[in-house]
């Protein structure tokens, strides 16, 4: 058995004050409980779509709590049938991580399933799913600065899709956000340590090596964005919004681009998925509150009907597209948002330096004899790579 | 005042017989009063002393007594004061103030019993002038009376005589219900109903009848009964009283009722059981008896011996409440002064009640007086309420009227939480009912009651629920044998979300559910032994599943609206209350539902052997308007059986089957104030229930003793798959999975009704599973085997204790104890799209920790002027005193990839709270 404890920060002056307040709100804090257990269990993360590519399906175990990630299923058969004689098998190019050889796209008409026989001789079998749609497009995708729900000031992301033939109804969004980041205390040398000697620790101010001012980092949604036409009067969104950032989120600070994709998901995949969404959100009131529990995707084991695994197969029609902004298009002359953190240089000198330098976490932002020497800033300060790639993206357009 | 026109009637020969068998007693007592005195005797003998406590002086008395008759005793004892005293044949010894009482009628006032022969003298009630010494007191003592019905005649000697009569109060003429007769020594007892009236047996000669109920005068009278007779009582009302029986619970109505598993509640019950932010409410009471719990603090609904929240039919003057309370199940939805009394029927359900498969809320209101103007007013610190009763004709009609309101917005703005400062929470209802008795024959209740619920959790949404509830109600008296009451109720539920905060995305949504009942019961009392209940019912629902409009004109919401579902309920009902003979009891009910879904409708047809989704749907059919499309229905059996192994000592046992054709539509362990009902239909089955009980039952001097057992197996219970989208669903089928429900336990129950020290015990231990079984994985919860259910709680304690300092003040405490209800935990986590989630357990294989709270309260009455304009009365209570942060539910959220546990709690802290309440 397995143990784990979770405890976090206390609200208690909020629970008061609900408390009195009646109830409505009740009260939420962090669990004091213990809670035990660990199932391990197979997890299919497989999505096959109209694009010619070689498809990608992720095998691997569900992980305990205190673990990082999971482990890949490795050395598994997989291979996808199309109902119609056609087969694709997929090679395991890394750990967990089967591709289709050849390419293939997903056509209309076909009856997909997927079969898994694992390394210890398991074998499992998807139901049949068909693609959706024969194809999909974001008709826009755009930019505003816009306010949300909340009130909040900031650059929300629009996307506007039509299905004339009403085919669609069921639809998800992903996106891959990247951004500049110029590190602020950012200067051209570093400072390193050369020797010990009896007098004390003696550096060396060099020369920089590798691009450290300008860099790009990169991000993923965090939540399932899943939303149907089903109850508007055409198969039509329009200014759905995918994203918001906050006006004072450094992300927009200087310039952005935006990947958002959408699938056209069938109708089990969708509930699926907004099942899997309904789990992992918190409860919007006390008395609101999902059923959870094991959520069955259509992966079955062909020999003990009794086992649980989880994911899903799932057949998907999918378009693209990127926009970039500049922070200057939208907020001309005004101040930008604040630094990821805030940023300083202090001084350091001998012992400490050496053990600033030692922990890693500082970089020199100048060497000025008449400030007491090496004026120290954070990483994310002075050197843009602690917060993404100093490697320009190849769809990157200034 | 006519009710000192006392009359004392004793044969003398009986009193005789007393007075040979003279004993003698010893007593040395030091420090003691005379109550205590007494009591020693009547350890001591067989003597039996009634009186009234108040006449005592309570200074402390140094007495010694050595081998003296208790008569010498008690002349010594009361020498220098105004207590007479009278001892009869059976050793009953009665004090009475100022009057005395003679054993010796004047000569001639009787013919000797034994010289009677055949002579046939019926029904005779005699009564004679008073025989008193001293002169009357007008004030409130009252004297023990004696009345002589029949004569003894050696050829006719029954053994069991029935008496009956009607009991009302003096002082507004209307009558008493749930007044309870009783003989104590005997441990025989009756109940008056609805209209006062009363049926006894009574063994021939003479017999104590002493009546008790909440805020009426106890009485007691000397009863010698030799033939079938009429008795009626005038009673007066009694506020002293009020708090002194804590439950009304009649004395031998636990052993000797019929049915399993039945509790009365009067409101005034509630009034010492310490309060929530100062409100009484019967139906948390209900929720400390065994076998109902909640599903959580402050929530709504109740699970009866296992069942769901939606299985309990919830009944105000026979009209259906939907939602019986405000605030989330905080507070009752009914003014607590309107309420007279809640009958819960949990085992054996009445076969004129059918429709929802787990219990009976029986909840009637008051009627008002028809003689006196009277208010009862209570100012709490988050609501405040009012009833006042106006007499309409002399004693002929009367309207009551009540009003009750939450002030909690002003709280909610005063706080410095900032998203609360937008909140709004607030709540009323109203209530009035007007009774009158037309003539001896016929009488005519109508009720009409409205509950209004509004508030906003969020800035953008505005939520808003209300009931209406309409009841008419004919009692007409067909003859001697035969009575009838014609019923007709209009139920109305709705709730409206109003979501304006989005830029294009704003509406309005509602749901609405109607129903209309006729209802024609009659009953006829066949023979002594035969009592007959029947009669015809028919319910017509109507329910707006649920439609949603955009708010503006700029918000592209589609507007949608589930068709109406419309459906017929009707039932035939007959029972027999069969007396086999004295030991055995038995009530035979048979309900035959008939259950019709009506048109216009549009039903889909799935694919066989395929699971319910949107991908098979096979075709559709669609029904024109009042068209039958489905119908489902069956018998119901209400058998239950009572065996009296000695007078005070019963075993019961009961069979119950039950259907129930609307369903609430709720993936919440608890009820929600969105929670929306669905008929059945083509695709939506009723839900079936079978239960078995057995108690047995055991009255110990005070002390009311049951222990029952049940065992139920339902069907096609509702339950949901993970995540399920509710509302505004047209094919709610998809989500829908119905399984088998199996539930057993046991439930112990303690009560003490009398005394200083008064309240109740109860204890069940029992299990509630469900079994969500299905050919496809999809439609299977834990690989189709039975799993606990989400109120499988097998651990219930409650106690309930006052304690009465004085007669102004009083204490109350309340503790609760439950095992944690089942929860479903992650077992890990797993990366799936590139986004880290939670694997969950199978179903509720976990649970939360064990439920624990213990509530205190302190009742401060006025004083006892009699002519004061008003009663009034404080109370103060603490809620939660041991602040116990008792988690209502726990779940987990996935956020930035970390997975956090988190608890939901209501009551973190203590909450103290201060209620004045008075009544004129």
């Amino acid at each position: 058995m397995y143990a784990t404890t979770i405890h976090k920060k206390q609200f208690p002056v909020q629970c008061i004050g609900m408390a009195l307040l009646l109830w409505i709100f009740g009260c939420t804090e962090p669990f004091e409980g213990t809670v035990e257990g660990f199932e391990d269990v197979l997890v299919v993360d497989a999505l096959i779509t109209n694009e010619n590519k070689r498809q990608e399906i992720r095998l691997t175990r569900s992980f305990r709590f205190d673990e990082d990630g999971p482990q890949a299923e490795e050395n598994a058969n997989v291979t996808v049938e199309d109902g119609e004689g056609g087969q694709f098998v997929f090679d395991e190019e890394e750990p967990g991580i089967y591709l289709s050889n050849p390419p293939f796209s997903a056509e209309m008409g076909k009856a997909y399933s997927l079969s898994i026989t694992t390394e210890d001789g398991r074998s499992y079998r998807s139901d049949t799913i068909q693609l959706p749609t024969a194809s999909t497009t974001i008709d826009e995708l755009y930019a505003e600065r816009t306010a949300n729900d909340q009130g909040e000031e900031g650059m929300g992301i629009f996307v506007d899709t039509f299905d004339p033939s009403r085919q669609s109804n069921y639809y998800r969004y992903e996106y891959e956000e990247t951004f500049k980041i110029i590190a602020p205390l950012w200067g051209p040398n570093d400072v390193v340590f050369i020797i010990q000697l009896s007098t004390g620790p003696v550096f060396e101010v060099i020369l920089r090596e590798r691009e450290e001012r300008t860099c790009y980092g990169t991000d993923r949604e965090k939540t399932i964005e899943v939303v149907n036409t089903l109850n508007l009067s055409e198969d039509r969104l329009s200014r759905y919004p995918v994203r918001f950032i906050n006006r004072n989120n450094y992300i927009l600070s200087h310039r952005y681009s935006i990947l958002v994709r959408q699938y056209v998901q069938t109708p089990e995949a969708f509930d699926y998925y907004e099942a899997l969404k309904g789990l992992s959100q918190s409860p919007n009131s006390v008395f609101t509150e999902d059923q959870p529990g094991f959520l069955p995707g259509n992966i079955f084991s062909v020999d003990n009907e009794d086992e649980n695994i989880a994911g899903f197969f799932e057949v998907a029609a999918i378009d693209e597209k990127r926009i970039f902004f500049s922070y200057e298009d939208f907020f001309p002359g005004e101040e930008l948002p604040p630094y990821i953190q805030e940023c300083i240089g202090s001084p350091a000198f001998g012992e400490d330096l050496k053990g600033i330098l030692d922990r890693g976490n500082s970089v020199l932002y100048k060497f000025d004899p008449s400030q007491g020497g090496y004026l120290m800033t954070p990483s994310a300060c002075g050197d843009c790579t602690a917060l993404g790639s100093n490697k320009v993206p190849d769809f990157w357009i200034e | 005042m006519r009710s000192i026109t006392t009359i004392v009637l004793l044969l003398c020969f009986t009193f005789l017989m007393g007075q040979e068998e003279e004993r003698k007693v010893s007593l040395e007592i030091q420090n003691k009063s005379i109550t205590e005195l007494l009591s020693e005797i009547e350890q001591e003998t067989d003597f039996q002393f009634y009186y009234a406590e108040q006449w005592l002086d309570t200074t402390a008395l140094d007495k010694s007594y050595k081998n003296e008759s208790v008569e010498t005793i008690l002349t010594d004892l009361f020498q220098n004061t105004q207590i007479n005293f009278f001892i009869t044949w059976d050793d009953r010894v009665i004090l009475t103030r100022n009057n005395s009482i003679y054993g010796n009628l004047p000569e001639g006032f009787f013919t000797k019993p034994e010289q009677v022969e055949t002579e046939e003298i019926l029904q005779e009630n005699v009564s004679a002038g008073p025989i008193l010494l001293g002169k009357q007191n007008d004030g409130p003592d009252k004297v023990l009376e004696t009345i002589r019905i029949g004569r003894e005649r050696k050829t006719n000697r029954r053994d069991q005589l029935t008496l009956s009569g009607y009991v009302t109060n003096t002082s507004t003429g209307e009558p008493i219900a749930n007044l309870a007769i009783v003989v104590r020594k005997l441990n025989i007892g009756a109940v008056t109903d609805n209209t006062g009236f009363y049926e006894i047996k009574l063994p021939s000669g003479l017999n104590v009848l002493e009546t008790s109920s909440m805020g009426v005068e106890s009485s007691r009278r000397n009863v010698i009964i030799y033939d079938n007779g009429k008795l009626d009582f005038n009673l007066e009302e009694n506020f002293e009283q009020l708090d002194e029986v804590v439950v009304a619970a009649d004395a031998t109505r636990n052993v000797e009722d019929t049915s399993t598993g039945n509790t009365r509640i009067g409101s005034e019950a509630s009034k010492n059981i310490p309060l929530v932010l100062g409100e009484r409410d019967v139906l948390k009471i209900a929720t400390t008896l065994p076998g109902v719990s909640t599903a959580g603090e402050g929530s709504a609904g109740f699970n009866v011996r296992g069942g769901k929240t939606d299985q309990n039919l919830i009944l105000l003057d026979n009209a259906v409440i939907y939602n019986p309370t405000h605030f989330f199940g905080f507070f009752q939805a009914f003014n607590p002064f309107a309420i007279n009394d809640l009958n819960i029927y949990k085992g054996s359900i009445p076969a004129e009640f059918g429709g929802r498969l787990s219990s009976v809320f029986d909840i009637s209101s008051k009627d008002a007086s028809n003689t006196k103007f009277k208010g009862e007013v209570s100012v709490g610190p988050v609501t405040s309420n009012a009833v006042v009763e106006i007499p309409l004709a002399q004693e002929k009609a009367g309207l009551m009227v009540g009003a009750r309101g939450a002030y909690s917005d002003w709280i909610l703005r005063s706080l410095d939480e900032e998203n609360l400062n937008n909140s709004q929470a607030s709540f009323y209802d109203f209530i009035t009912k007007y009774n009158h008795k037309i003539n001896d024959n016929n009488e005519l209740r109508a009720t009409a009651y409205y509950t209004r619920d509004i508030f906003s959790i969020t800035s953008d949404s505005l939520f808003d629920y209300s009931n209406r509830l309409l009841s008419l109600q004919w009692n007409r008296k067909l003859s001697e044998k035969s009575s009838g009451t014609l019923m007709l109720n209009n139920s109305q539920y709705k709730f409206n979300i109003d979501f304006d905060g989005s830029t294009n995305r704003n509406f309005e949504q509602g749901f609405q559910i109607d129903e209309t009942e006729l209802k024609l019961q009659l009953k006829y009392l066949l023979k002594e032994s035969h009592t007959i209940d029947y009669g015809i019912s028919g319910k017509l629902y109507s329910v707006l599943p649920g439609e949603i409009a955009p708010k503006g004109s700029n918000d592209i919401i589609q507007p949608l609206a589930v068709p109406e579902e419309r459906a017929l309920e009707s039932a035939l009902f007959v029972s027999d209350n069969y007396k086999v003979n004295e030991k055995l009891q038995l009530d035979l009910g048979l309900r035959y539902s008939f259950y019709a879904a009506l048109g216009p409708s549009t039903q889909r047809i799935y694919r066989e052997g395929a699971p319910r989704t949107d991908a098979n749907v096979a075709g559709s059919e669609t029904f024109d308007n009042n068209e039958i499309f489905e119908t489902y229905g069956g018998p119901e059996a209400r058998i239950s059986a009572r065996y009296l192994l000695n007078d005070s000592l019963s075993i019961k046992a009961s069979f119950n089957n039950t259907y129930q054709f609307i369903h609430t539509l709720s993936n919440n362990t608890t009820v929600s104030p969105v929670d929306t009902w669905k008929l059945s239909d083509r695709n939506i089955e009723p839900q079936q229930a079978n239960q078995f009980s057995l108690g047995i039952y055991k009255n110990i001097k005070e002390y009311e003793l049951s222990l029952e057992g049940f065992y139920k197996r339902q069907n096609n219970i509702i339950d949901f798959k993970t995540g399920a989208q509710l509302f505004l669903n047209e094919n709610i089928e998809t989500e829908v999975l119905q399984g088998k429900g199996k539930a057993y336990g046991v439930e112990l129950l303690i009560r003490k009704n009398r005394g200083k020290l008064n309240g109740w015990l109860g204890y069940t231990y029992s299990r509630s599973f469900f079994q969500l079984d299905s050919e496809f994985p999809q439609e299977r919860v834990n690989d189709g085997e039975f799993f606990p259910s989400n109120f499988d709680k097998p651990h219930d304690l409650s106690l309930v204790l006052n304690y009465k300092l004085t007669r102004r003040f009083s204490f109350s405490g309340n503790f609760v104890y439950q095992t944690g209800r089942p929860v479903t935990f992650p077992v890990g986590n797993y990366e799936f799209n590139g986004n880290e989630f939670v694997l969950y357990s199978e179903r509720n294989q976990f649970r939360i920790p064990d439920f624990y709270r213990l509530d205190i309260g302190f009742n401060i009455e006025g004083n006892h002027k009699i002519k004061k304009f008003a009663h009034s009365f404080w109370t103060i209570s603490v809620y939660n005193v041991l602040g116990r942060n008792n988690p209502y539910s726990v779940f987990f959220v996935s956020q930035d990839g970390e997975i956090e546990a988190l608890q939901s709690s209501i009551f973190t802290i203590p909450i103290p709270s201060i209620t004045y309440n008075f009544r004129f």
